[in-house]
């Protein structure tokens, strides 16, 4: 009998504990592909948003806010804890990890989920609990366009992308004139795929093309002759890209098999832009062009990237690119909506992120700033254009952000 | 002039289906046993080279058969630890215990070494050439002619030699092969032995020019599995045609078409070929 009392008493003070030592953390939920195709910038996000949240919990002297003091000061130094899952890219597990997410764990947030293919049906199970989702990569433009009360873009999107793309060439075309008529989509047949070949059909005639020729592959592909054959019996004069990790080197390599030479390649989201894109390719991933969140200029640019830069080679083996900047930006801003909500009801923290107003100066990122429309879309989100030269990136458009000149149109292949 | 570049081509990624179907319907054939780890064989092969390649320098063309021979060992081990307690298991239970393998050596490779897309860097085969008006990549013409060349010996081991004819016999009748002294058990061994190795070969090939990562293998099994329905299961000679007749279909159907459509036409000439003749064009009924 008072084995048993002891026994009882034991796990309720357990229980007890549990419940007082909630109110000093905050659980946030990162759903991130860490198997699957593109896993390996899956992994590499996942460490950006690591230390995101490491620099917020603890003490660093880093010219950014939350990096001196521990935790969200607003809320009694409540210190921020991740409840990480791998959802593979596949759409039907980001669902069943969201509601898992809410209902067992009991996040505050949910960020992530790289994958707009699984971003969409998890941030629906998020905006049906009413818990807020951020995402700091998933590019569809599609996610913001549903309107959800719930979902925060702080990335640009596939149509702030495509539109890039098309100023460019316009402003390629004038500078070194060199007419561009046809114009080739090539990409994998997922939502964030697709939203770039649906920009495009949109964007290509505004921007005086005349002929658009849309290539689309499945995953996981194993071969794109067919894909590549085609276009190169189509002979646009540019390509526009979205392929994930290996199958951006699979694509670029049977261009240079058949010889499909156009004059110029421009990537959306990750792949080109991943350090073993360019291992792979070597001279062949030269003068390939990037829609980017981050170079080398960024550094000298923005004054917290190269500390950050740092502490990230020494925990991820590899220097800060593209995705991960962008995730450890979206970190910061959920840091900054804490800080500001009145409570952690997701209603306030919402409202919070709602009145988000953070100077670009006090992220890593090249935007102007984070400001979101009433759709949750940061308006004030934009990239660089990067070009690869002997293995680096460069920025090359807009002007202002340019270290150097882009090169247009690309030496044939067998030219390098 | 076109068409003859995408038929050209067909075969010549056909050519490496045929060979990873063939180790595929290998096992099926002998044992009733679908090895859905197969692409996993391949992708742990590619490692092989690669860490090879990087650490002793050695070309994957080079290193190709250390790796069938550790392979062909991974194989009998396979069998030794798994694939020998199948043997009598229900047809669910072999299901499982190869898709578990899938999973478990996927998740292995992404633990031991991330999910980093690794090159093997360039080596004897690199680089592009074109003869009378086609294009051809080197390592991947590299890769068929390889494909072509292991599946010849294949055929011969199997059909020409003493061991061959053994492991056709167990195959055939498990019971009476052991009533004339086969050792069945070892015939089973062999042939995970040579299916593992065979698969072996076509990623040391394919290491030349693909990326290796920890699914790469999945990309490759799917087509094989095709290759394998429509050569008819167990035909390893049903096999090769399929290997090829699927790089054709998927080749050609996605050019004259649109390449969103290429995986229908193979799935439909699946689904035609197991409506119309079930056992495939050379399988066993």
């Amino acid at each position: 009998m008072k084995r048993s009392l002891k026994l009882v008493a034991t796990v309720a003070a357990f229980f007890c504990g549990a419940a007082f030592a909630q109110p000093n953390e905050i659980r946030i939920g990162i759903m991130m592909p860490t198997s699957g195709p593109a896993a390996k910038s899956g992994q590499d996000t996942l460490e950006g948003i690591k230390l995101a949240y490491d620099i917020i919990n603890g003490s660093y002297d880093i010219p950014l806010p939350f990096a001196k003091t521990q935790g969200i000061p607003s809320k009694g130094g409540a210190k921020i804890r991740l409840i990480i899952e791998d959802h593979g890219g596949r759409p039907e597990r980001g669902a069943a990890i969201a509601e898992r997410m809410i209902t067992q764990d009991k996040v505050h947030i949910i960020q992530g989920a790289f994958h707009s293919a699984v971003a969409s049906p998890a941030s629906q199970v998020a905006e049906k609990y009413g818990i807020p989702f951020v995402t700091g990569t998933s590019e569809a433009a599609n996610l913001t366009e549903r309107g959800f009360k719930t979902f925060f873009s702080v990335t640009p999107t596939s149509n702030d992308i495509a539109r890039d793309f098309f100023s460019f060439l316009t402003d390629m075309s004038k500078e070194k004139n060199i007419p561009l008529k046809t114009l080739g989509v090539m990409h994998v047949n997922d939502n964030w795929g697709s939203s770039l070949a649906q920009a495009s059909e949109a964007l290509y005639k505004q921007y005086g093309f005349e002929r658009l020729s849309v290539i689309s592959y499945a995953t996981p592909v194993s071969d794109l002759r067919s894909e590549v054959l085609r276009l190169k019996a189509d002979n646009p004069d540019v390509l526009l890209q979205a392929s994930f990790d290996a199958d951006a080197i699979l694509a670029v390599r049977t261009y240079t098999a058949l010889a499909f030479t156009p004059k110029a390649i421009l990537a959306m989201g990750a792949s080109f832009a991943t350090p073993d894109f360019i291992k792979a390719m070597g001279k062949n991933a030269d003068y390939a062009f990037s829609h980017t969140k981050f170079d080398s200029a960024l550094l000298q640019k923005r004054k917290a990237a190269a500390a950050v830069g740092k502490l990230y080679e020494q925990r991820a083996g590899r220097a800060l690119w593209d995705a991960p900047v962008r995730a450890f930006t979206a970190s910061f801003v959920i840091a900054d909506a804490l800080q500001r909500a009145k409570s952690l009801a997701p209603e306030d923290i919402i409202q919070a992120l709602r009145e988000t107003n953070i100077d670009g100066a006090d992220t890593i990122a090249p935007y102007k700033g984070v400001k979101f429309n009433d759709k949750g879309q940061n308006v004030l989100a934009n990239g660089l254009i990067t070009q690869i030269r002997d293995g680096k990136h460069y920025a090359v458009w807009p002007k202002d952000m340019a270290v150097r000149e882009a090169v247009f149109p690309a030496p044939a292949w067998d030219k390098r | 002039m076109i068409y003859a570049q995408v038929v050209v081509d067909g075969i010549i990624v056909g050519l490496v289906f045929a060979l990873v179907a063939m180790g595929l319907s290998l096992i099926y054939g002998v044992m009733n046993i679908v090895n859905f780890a197969h692409g996993e064989f391949m992708m742990i092969a590619m490692y092989l080279c690669f860490f090879m390649a990087v650490g002793l320098g050695l070309d994957p063309l080079a290193s190709a058969p250390i790796v069938a021979l550790a392979m062909f060992a991974f194989g009998v081990l396979v069998y030794r630890l798994v694939a020998r307690h199948l043997l009598e298991a229900s047809m669910i239970a072999q299901m499982f215990a190869t898709f578990g393998m899938l999973l478990f050596f996927q998740a292995l490779v992404n633990f031991l070494w991330k999910a980093d897309t690794r090159s093997v860097p360039d080596n004897w085969s690199t680089g592009n050439f074109s003869v009378a008006g086609l294009f051809f990549n080197t390592p991947e013409l590299v890769a068929s002619l390889g494909a072509l060349a292991t599946a010849i010996v294949l055929f011969w081991f199997i059909n020409r030699t003493e061991t061959g004819l053994a492991l056709q016999a167990a195959a055939e009748d498990p019971q009476v092969a052991r009533l004339l002294g086969v050792n069945t058990d070892r015939m089973y061994a062999l042939t995970w032995g040579l299916s593992a190795a065979t698969v072996g070969v076509a990623g040391a090939l394919l290491s030349t020019f693909l990326p290796v990562y920890p699914l790469v293998g999945t990309n490759w099994a799917l087509p094989a599995f095709v290759a394998v329905a429509i050569g008819g299961f167990g035909s390893i000679t049903g096999a090769f045609w399929g290997g090829i007749i699927v790089g054709l279909v998927q080749t050609v159907g996605g050019f004259a078409t649109s390449p969103n459509y290429k995986l229908l036409f193979v799935y439909g000439l699946y689904l035609l070929i197991v409506l119309l003749r079930p056992h495939g064009l050379m399988g066993k009924r």
